[in-house]
């Protein structure tokens, strides 16, 4: 299947998948084809995985929240959910920014779960109340990709690449942990 | 497929010093893509953390990443709570047993 084919197919599979209908099909069916063309198109990477030991007491890490749900600020460019290739870019979000002053723009998974409360795929909610708690230190930032999924090794292997600019910002902020979340 | 931008995401933050611990409803993909730590859960896309408004699983799930986040492994490790969609009943998590 051609790229642009592949791409159309997963636009309409996604919007499918936001009907209520097409929610429980999705969740059937869909969700299946997605792992197999998700697997087959991912490169095998277990020969050489980095490894940052964690060197001091969760209290005293700060730690930041990546998502790939899509999720950006209401006032924020939305991501292209049409883009042939993908969307490589990233949304940075307030830490602190109210569940209630975020969007989400993705087209490739049902959203009737995060409508009912965001906190299943952003979960800024539990970790404002642990910063609270203080189990641990909130990064000022944290950062939401979407329809990044198509995308492959290019974007994060370019040193100016995306994920490398989000590297550079968390390290800005003295992050020492992130949590990487899917849709 | 989200997984796999994850892991790879994850991979270039962990190069450069900083731990991660992705979460992961593809547990091929994420094997494949070799993150460096990854918990597992067997949910429906779009709903990784667990039901709308279900606090102690929300909370039970962060503290299942943040506790692989501190975990002395082999790189590649995989963790696998075995939770299972709306029939897993969740408890409170106290805040002390974030720290491991």
């Amino acid at each position: 299947m051609s790229r642009g084919k592949k791409t159309r197919f997963w636009r309409t599979l996604g919007k499918a998948a936001n009907t209520g209908l097409g929610a429980t099909l999705y969740q059937t069916g869909g969700g299946t084809v997605n792992k197999l063309m998700g697997l087959t198109q991912t490169p095998d990477l277990t020969a050489d995985i980095p490894w940052t030991p964690l060197d001091k007491p969760l209290a005293e890490c700060t730690v930041t929240l990546i998502s790939t749900a899509g999720v950006h600020c209401d006032d924020d460019e939305p991501f292209d959910v049409d883009a042939l290739e993908g969307d490589p870019t990233y949304r940075v979000v307030p830490a602190d920014t109210p569940l209630d002053r975020l969007s989400v723009t993705h087209t490739h998974y049902p959203h009737r779960f995060l409508d009912a409360d965001l906190n299943v795929v952003w979960p800024a909610d539990r970790l404002r109340e642990l910063a609270e708690d203080g189990v641990l230190r909130l990064a000022r930032r944290f950062y939401g990709f979407g329809f990044a999924g198509t995308l492959t090794r290019a974007f994060v292997d370019e040193p100016d690449g995306t994920a490398h600019r989000l590297a550079a910002q968390a390290q800005e902020d003295g992050c020492d942990i992130a949590l990487v979340a899917p849709a | 497929m989200c997984n796999r931008a994850g892991g790879l995401i994850a991979r270039v933050l962990e190069g450069r010093g900083i731990v991660t611990a992705c979460l992961s409803i593809n547990r091929d993909i994420s094997v494949r893509i070799g993150a460096p730590r990854t918990v597992f859960v067997r949910f429906p896309h779009g709903t990784a953390f667990g039901e709308p408004h279900a606090v102690d699983q929300q909370r039970t799930v962060l503290r299942d990443l943040l506790w692989a986040a501190q975990q002395q492994a082999e790189p590649g490790v995989m963790i696998e709570p075995g939770y299972r969609w709306r029939r897993t009943e969740y408890s409170p998590v106290d805040s002390a047993s974030f720290q491991r």
